[in-house]
């Protein structure tokens, strides 16, 4: 493969760009707030994506903060109300899934995926803004929620807890609202990524050719478009429960609570995969990056996603093996997550294959990435166990459960996002993060993640179950001694937050076309623009050949 | 000090730390005599075999995680730029992907497979000679013996604990009045949800008297935290005197359902599969 870029479209570039400054011919381009609020480059929406999730990162840190604060307290003390503690419970996982974990890879996404296939744009730019700014009103309706006391039947809202008997209060709904709207917000984007990864690559580049982020994109762009709308489906079913007292749900009028499960898991585990597909591909490009090779096994790493997207939906019945499925369906679930960990193993022997025999410079994107392999193929493990029938059925709903996800999601999803800042914001600032202050917020997160989350594997074991505000004497002390590892993710945000800031405001735009010098072993486009990129992001157009 | 001196310092110290907190969970299951440990404590024949084979899985898993992570601890150390200046050239080697796609697919279909017989067991309780009907209430369990007229509230406090007779099969159905609730005893290897609407089964024969605790494990509302579960199990003869003192009345027939499958079981208890009808 080499890829040259052609001298049409050839354009003088002014030496210091706004990033993402939006010309035409006819106005002036707009400066200020301005430029953001009506903004549609991808770019710009990328970046807003970004700080969003940077943003809810601290308000759901918070959130786990309280909830970590009144697991602490000795035995019988009440920090925070149960009713408090829930809401707690609920939002915490409804802030981290939607408007974080999402958000944060749909801006990268955003950002990276059209400079990766050599694309102007997005295919649906206007659509872009409008699925960015559909989380605004979806993130107010879930704050303003706690007005009204918000909701405490947890991010699954299983009725009939989550139905208008047992939370009457109006919170539910705009729960359930918000919830929608950050769905449509998915789903727009989609559509849009799907549409530009089809249609909008450089002149003569194959599917085979396209860097493994985007591939990451395109899979995970399918899984959203296939399952959100099951999950809106089921919200909606719910809030036609709640407000015009139908019985989808409800034993007394011949529903069934039980299918709101099944339709909530339908999508809700594919969403698990909706949070880390795209943090598989970012690590693919970081660790062959850093390691001065190319990916190895590249086919089998995109058979091994699209089977993960495949399998992703027979699988989520194993959410629910406590609740007397059928036998022969409780072995279909079990297997089916058994084999869905192949293609995952895949994919972490392929990591390791890509570093091996590499030259590694140890960056704090590279020491990421490592810590990365580690943390996820722990998670992973766990979450064998979880598909062994007899020990689920004693794991589930306990604390087990929470370590496994917390390793996923935070070991996982966290961890690349972190991984994809520090290794694409000197492409997108055109400045460098500070390596020195990386080190910290590295080793800080690293052992904060597994101070909290691996005694819970215990937790999980010693008998206590999930989402309680109080328990029993004995799992006291092993609780205050985990929640002493939040403080050290603590620190890391704070840090990292911190050096975001002052680079932004205070270092000078130095970092070249190239600021990894990596890009002569692995020869993807987004290295072959200015950092940050001009407006229509390319100089001169790629051309595959 | 040197950035690389400090990073060996901090694993040192986040290895360290990892170590202390299992001990750590590991001495707090040990001092107390009626911990709730399912792994450590296995109080049933299927609570063993639970754990049995959770340690077989553990061992034939095992090279799954230990083998990435000594191999990335390995690539860390060799391949770092100073000690390899020269990146290798090599980027597929398809017998080895084809190999890493089939042998684990084979290791993990066999500790599914071997996994199914024991959950079939769970399902279906070899024989049932005493049926009970938990219900799920926010935010307590009620209990009745409905061969013996009897029925009894745990409060969650530990002062009214559900009495079971040791080395008898216990056959459960399970349902809930308002929302979602889950029974679950840890020692007993046993778990499962209550839905409105629907009854669930459990089973468990628990030899050693004692008393164990369990709680409600489905988020169900503000007092899930405080919807405890104590089991008490006696002798048979101290069960009897139990639900005498409940019911005075109560005929003991000694009348055991052979080979009980969970139908069977339910049929002891009409009016709650009455109201599965409705």
């Amino acid at each position: 493969m080499s890829i040259t870029l052609s001298d049409v479209a050839k354009r003088p570039s002014p030496e210091v760009y706004i990033p993402g400054g939006e010309t035409s011919p006819s106005a002036p381009p707009k400066t200020g707030i301005m430029r953001w609020l009506t903004t549609v480059d991808h770019k710009l929406i990328g970046v807003m994506y970004c700080w969003m999730a940077l943003i809810m990162g601290f308000v759901g840190g918070a959130m786990a903060g309280a909830i970590r604060g009144q697991l602490s307290m000795p035995f019988g003390q009440q920090l925070i109300t149960p009713e408090f503690y829930n809401q707690m419970v609920s939002m915490h996982a409804s802030v981290m899934l939607f408007f974080v974990l999402i958000p944060a890879f749909a801006g990268f996404g955003n950002y990276f995926v059209p400079l990766l296939i050599g694309a102007r744009d997005m295919a649906f730019p206007k659509m872009n803004g409008f699925a960015f700014w559909m989380l605004i009103p979806s993130a107010i309706l879930m704050f303003t929620s706690f007005l009204f006391g918000s909701t405490g039947a947890g991010w699954t809202a299983y009725p009939p807890l989550s139905g208008s008997q047992y939370s009457p209060n109006i919170g539910v709904d705009m729960w359930i609202f918000g919830l929608h709207l950050a769905g449509i917000s998915s789903v727009l984007g989609a559509i849009n990524f799907i549409t530009t990864i089809a249609n909008m690559r450089a002149p003569g580049m194959k599917w085979f050719q396209m860097p493994l982020f985007a591939w990451a994109w395109l899979i995970n762009s399918w899984l959203i478009l296939i399952g959100t709308p099951v999950l809106a489906g089921a919200l909606t079913m719910l809030l036609t429960d709640r407000m015009f007292g139908t019985g989808f749900f409800n034993p007394a009028k011949g529903g069934d609570p039980l299918l709101y499960q099944h339709l909530f898991w339908f999508y809700s585990h594919p969403a698990v995969y909706i949070m880390i597909l795209p943090g598989f591909g970012a690590i693919s490009h970081i660790l062959a990056s850093f390691a001065g090779k190319k990916v190895f096994g590249y086919k089998g790493m995109v058979y091994a996603i699209s089977m993960i997207g495949i399998l992703g939906f027979l699988v989520w019945g194993h959410h629910m093996f406590a609740t007397m499925m059928a036998p022969w369906l409780k072995k279909f679930f079990s297997i089916m997550t058994m084999l869905i960990a192949v293609p995952t193993g895949i994919k972490v022997f392929s990591w390791l294959a890509t570093i091996w025999g590499g030259s590694i410079r140890f960056t704090t994107a590279m020491k990421f990435a490592l810590g990365f392999i580690a943390t996820f193929t722990i998670g992973g493990f766990s979450g064998l166990f979880l598909a062994n029938l007899p020990f689920v059925i004693q794991a589930t709903d306990s604390y087990f459960v929470v370590a496994h996800f917390h390793y996923v999601m935070v070991g996982g999803s966290i961890m690349s996002i972190f991984a994809m800042t520090y290794f694409w914001f000197p492409k997108m600032s055109g400045r460098f993060l500070s390596e020195r202050v990386g080190n910290w917020v590295f080793w800080s997160f690293m052992i904060g993640l597994n101070w909290t989350f691996f005694p819970m594997h215990w937790v999980g074991i010693e008998g206590m179950a999930r989402r309680i505000h109080s328990y029993r004497e004995e799992f006291v002390a092993i609780n205050q001694f985990i929640s002493v590892g939040y403080f050290f993710m603590l620190i890391a945000g704070v840090l990292f937050l911190g050096d975001i800031l002052y680079t932004i405001l205070k270092k000078p735009r130095t970092a070249p076309a190239d600021p990894w010098g990596v890009n002569e072993e692995q020869d993807t486009l987004d290295w072959k623009t200015t950092s940050p990129p001009a407006p229509h992001n390319f100089d001169r157009l790629p051309k595959f050949a | 000090m040197t950035t690389r001196k400090l990073n060996r310092i901090l694993l040192v110290a986040a290895t360290l730390l990892l170590a202390g907190a299992v001990a750590y969970a590991q001495r707090d299951s040990r001092g107390l005599p009626d911990i709730t440990n399912w792994i450590q404590d296995p109080a049933t024949p299927i609570a063993q075999d639970v754990r049995d084979l959770g340690v077989v899985t553990s061992l034939v898993l095992a090279p799954f995680l230990f083998g990435p992570l000594i191999v990335l601890g390995y690539i860390v150390w060799r391949f770092s730029s100073k000690r390899n200046p020269v990146p290798a050239k090599f980027h597929d080697n398809v017998p080895l992907e084809v190999g890493w796609t089939i042998v684990p697919a084979m290791v993990l279909v066999f500790t599914a497979l071997i996994s199914y017989p024991l959950s079939t067991r769970f399902d279906n309780p070899p024989q049932s000679d005493v049926v009970l009907n938990v219900t799920g209430h926010q935010f307590y369990f009620t209990y009745e013996f409905p061969r013996y007229g009897v029925t009894h509230t745990d409060d969650g406090t530990g002062n009214n604990p559900l009495v079971v007779p040791a080395g008898k099969y216990v056959t459960m159905n399970g349902q809930a009045s308002q929302v979602n609730h889950a029974w679950w005893v840890p020692a007993f290897g046993i778990k499962f949800d209550v839905i409105p609407g629907r009854i669930s089964h459990g089973w468990f024969k628990v030899d050693r008297e004692g008393l164990y605790k369990g709680q409600c494990a489905e988020l169900c509302g503000t007092g899930h935290a405080i919807m405890l579960i104590y089991v008490k199990v006696v002798s048979d003869e101290e069960f009897k005197k139990w639900i005498l003192e409940k019911n005075p009345e109560a005929v003991f027939d000694e009348t055991t359902v052979a080979d009980a499958s969970t139908t069977a079981a339910a049929a002891q208890a009409p009016e709650i599969a009455m109201e599965a009808v409705k």
